[in-house]
């Protein structure tokens, strides 16, 4: 058996090596995101760290926790880990195929959906854990890991996220003496948090279904960026496209298109107009030429914004308002 | 549909006062302004939305034909502009302003502000020069000062959107028809104008001076066929509607009133579509009348092709029965009450007469 001391003297020994397999695997994963979400940074709702344990954190679990380790060194997987925290349950899923399609070697160490099965009138810490481990030989930043080295991977939700951080210094690390009736409290919390986790995932399903005219807004910010640089505040475009939602269901995009085919001196009116306001910068404002061109009365009757903005847009195709 | 008024450029623009006659009905001379204007971006989005609503397409302008078209007329005068430098167009401005001061005849006819200016229009940006006589008028204006909010009386306003108070014309160059130092003929221009007057039968009078007098122009002789267009083309856009019987019957009868008994002077899509449809018909209707190449703007309304026509209106069922009655009080001499089955129930004024 390991003494504390031999410990001690392994792991100072391992510690940038362990340093710099976590950033490898944080590297790998948010650089295999960027493949699968439009933007990363909002996905990720709290920055990602590797994090490599501190020397007395590790001791204490190794040989303070009352755990029976026969190799506590080997046998301790997350001496450096990695923390994912994402808005949806759904987002989850995105996260575990980027880390299982890897060339590297990973097994779940923790499947919250499994143990809810498992367990199922317990609510208690949700959240996926993968142990990563290299299969050959990797060198990074100089530094060579040698195989089945392990890292932890922790996914979860923003609400499991706050769970976790109420409970896990306090309740269950150290053997603190705690209460039942505060027990009860918390699997009253995690069992709320999974309700609206649920909740969550609806919602945004529901979204998703109403979002399809949305799916118009690259390729109008294509044809835009064919004459001149767009601004894009997705807000205003998303709010004005859905005030004409009605309209824009009989609208195919090829249409859209071949209008302006048909009328380019509309794309030298928005450059002779880009400087005047916000909203010739718009990709939406080709829509809203081409809808004042089709269906004037009703561009007017659905008007989520002032009457003097879209007024100039009637002049230019030459239009009373 | 070809974009007549899409893309207006306003390039050169000048301001001079007319005034109303003495009490000897004598002229009194315009007050010349020697410069041009010099308008900022606001001002001339302004200007431009001014213009393009009443003269535009769905507006209720008028297409007119230009029939005095000599070296003296208005016409001879502002066609040649287009060709001129900056001094020379102000010193025409100058004679256009008289000559609509001449053709202010009556002492009852205001004076006002005269713009003359000129630009490009259309997706093929066609040259064109334009006139406004727009009448003085009062209104407020609001100020803060340090404790309350205070309207100010403004006695010299001109150019709100006060459709009522402003008349435009326009002479617009037809493609391809710029070919400099060549003389100008009517042909080579389209005329545009707009004056509430002219639309309203009771004071189409009062019109005269403006679109005739100072701008020689007169209605087209093609509005009576305008006018039986707009009679057909609506009719069969009412009947292909996806609207309850009931609802055509009642859209039939608007047609006629709207050709027989309203004191509007002209036919225009936009203002029947108004007045009558819902947004989404009028688009819909709109969208139609220009596929069926009726002028987006107003046309003078002349009934003398389809009198015959409003006379009577028929109705015909699904089993050929048909009914014909006067279209005057069709209303009051058919009721339809409803359908039961294949059955319509209609009450009828009146007694067999004969058969």
């Amino acid at each position: 058996m390991i003494t504390e001391q031999e410990f001690t003297e392994k792991f100072n020994s391992k510690k940038h090596i362990y340093t710099a397999w976590g950033e490898y695997i944080k590297e790998t994963i948010i650089s295999e995101l960027t493949k699968d979400v439009e933007d990363v940074a909002t996905f990720l709702r709290i920055t990602p760290t590797s994090r490599v344990k501190e020397l007395n954190s590790l001791i204490q679990k190794a040989f303070y926790r009352g755990k029976e380790y026969s190799n506590p060194f080997d046998d301790i997987t997350d001496k450096v880990g990695i923390r994912f925290v994402v808005l949806l349950v759904d987002d989850i899923k995105t996260l575990s195929c980027i880390v299982e399609r890897q060339e590297w070697e990973s097994s779940k160490d923790r499947d919250f959906e499994k143990e809810r099965l498992d367990n199922p009138n317990i609510f208690t810490y949700q959240s996926v854990h993968y142990i990563v481990r290299n299969r050959k030989v990797i060198e990074f930043e100089d530094i060579e890991i040698p195989i089945g080295t392990p890292c932890e991977v922790q996914i979860r939700t923003l609400l499991q996220h706050a769970y976790s951080e109420l409970t896990h210094d306090t309740v269950y690390k150290p053997k603190t003496r705690t209460v039942p009736e505060m027990h009860r409290l918390i699997a009253q919390s995690m069992a709320l948090i999974e309700t609206t986790d649920k909740i969550f995932e609806e919602v945004n399903d529901m979204l998703k279904a109403n979002s399809n005219e949305h799916l118009l807004l690259p390729e109008l910010t294509t044809i835009y960026s064919s004459f001149k640089e767009p601004e894009f505040e997705k807000g205003l475009n998303i709010f004005i496209l859905d005030a004409y939602k009605e309209l824009m269901v009989s609208v195919q995009m090829h249409e859209i298109s071949t209008y302006f085919r048909e009328h380019p001196y509309i794309f030298d009116l928005i450059k002779k107009n880009y400087d005047r306001n916000l909203l010739y910068r718009q990709p939406i404002v080709l829509v809203l030429y081409y809808l004042i061109a089709k269906k004037r009365s009703q561009v007017k009757q659905h008007w989520p914004l002032t009457p003097a903005l879209l007024h100039p847009l009637f002049v230019d195709l030459g239009y009373s308002f | 549909m070809s974009n007549q008024f899409a893309n207006l450029l306003i390039n050169r623009v000048i301001v001079h006062q007319v005034f109303e006659r003495t009490e000897t009905r004598e002229i009194q001379t315009p007050r010349y302004n020697n410069s041009l204007a010099n308008l900022d971006t606001n001002a001339l989005t302004i200007l431009q939305n001014r213009i393009i609503d009443v003269l535009g397409h769905n507006s209720h302008s008028v297409e007119m034909e230009i029939v005095n078209s000599q070296d003296g007329d208005t016409f001879g005068v502002a066609s040649k502009m287009l060709d001129t430098d900056d001094e020379e167009f102000i010193v025409k401005s100058q004679n256009i302003a008289y000559k609509l001061a001449e053709a202010q005849t009556a002492r009852n006819i205001p004076g006002g502000v005269v713009v003359v200016f000129d630009g490009t229009v259309g997706s093929n940006s066609d040259r064109y020069i334009g006139f406004i006589k727009a009448e003085i008028h009062e209104g407020f204006s609001l100020r803060q000062n340090s404790e309350q909010l205070l309207l100010e009386l403004l006695s010299d306003l001109c150019l709100t959107p006060q459709q009522k108070l402003y008349k435009i014309g326009m002479f617009i160059e037809k493609e391809g028809a710029s070919e400099p130092n060549t003389p100008r003929t009517a042909e080579q221009f389209k005329a545009y104008i707009y004056d509430q007057n002219m639309n309203v039968t009771t004071t189409a009078g009062a019109a005269i001076y403006f679109y005739e007098s100072f701008l020689g122009c007169k209605f087209s002789p093609s509005d009576k066929r305008w006018t039986m267009d707009f009679h057909t083309h609506t009719k069969d856009y009412i009947d292909n509607l996806n609207v309850q019987d009931e609802k055509k019957v009642e859209l039939q009868s608007a047609l006629h009133s709207y050709l027989k008994v309203s004191q509007s002077n002209v036919v225009d899509v936009s203002a029947f579509g108004d007045e009558y449809l819902t947004p989404e018909q009028k688009d819909d209707y709109c969208s139609y009348m220009e596929a069926n190449e009726f002028p987006s703007h107003a046309v003078a309304k002349d009934i003398s092709l389809i009198q015959n026509k409003l006379k009577k209106r028929q109705i015909t069922f699904s089993s050929n029965v048909s009914l014909s009655a006067p279209s005057d009080n069709f209303d009051e001499l058919v009721e339809i009450i409803g359908h039961e089955g294949s059955k319509t129930t209609l009450r009828i004024e009146g007694f067999i007469k004969g058969q």
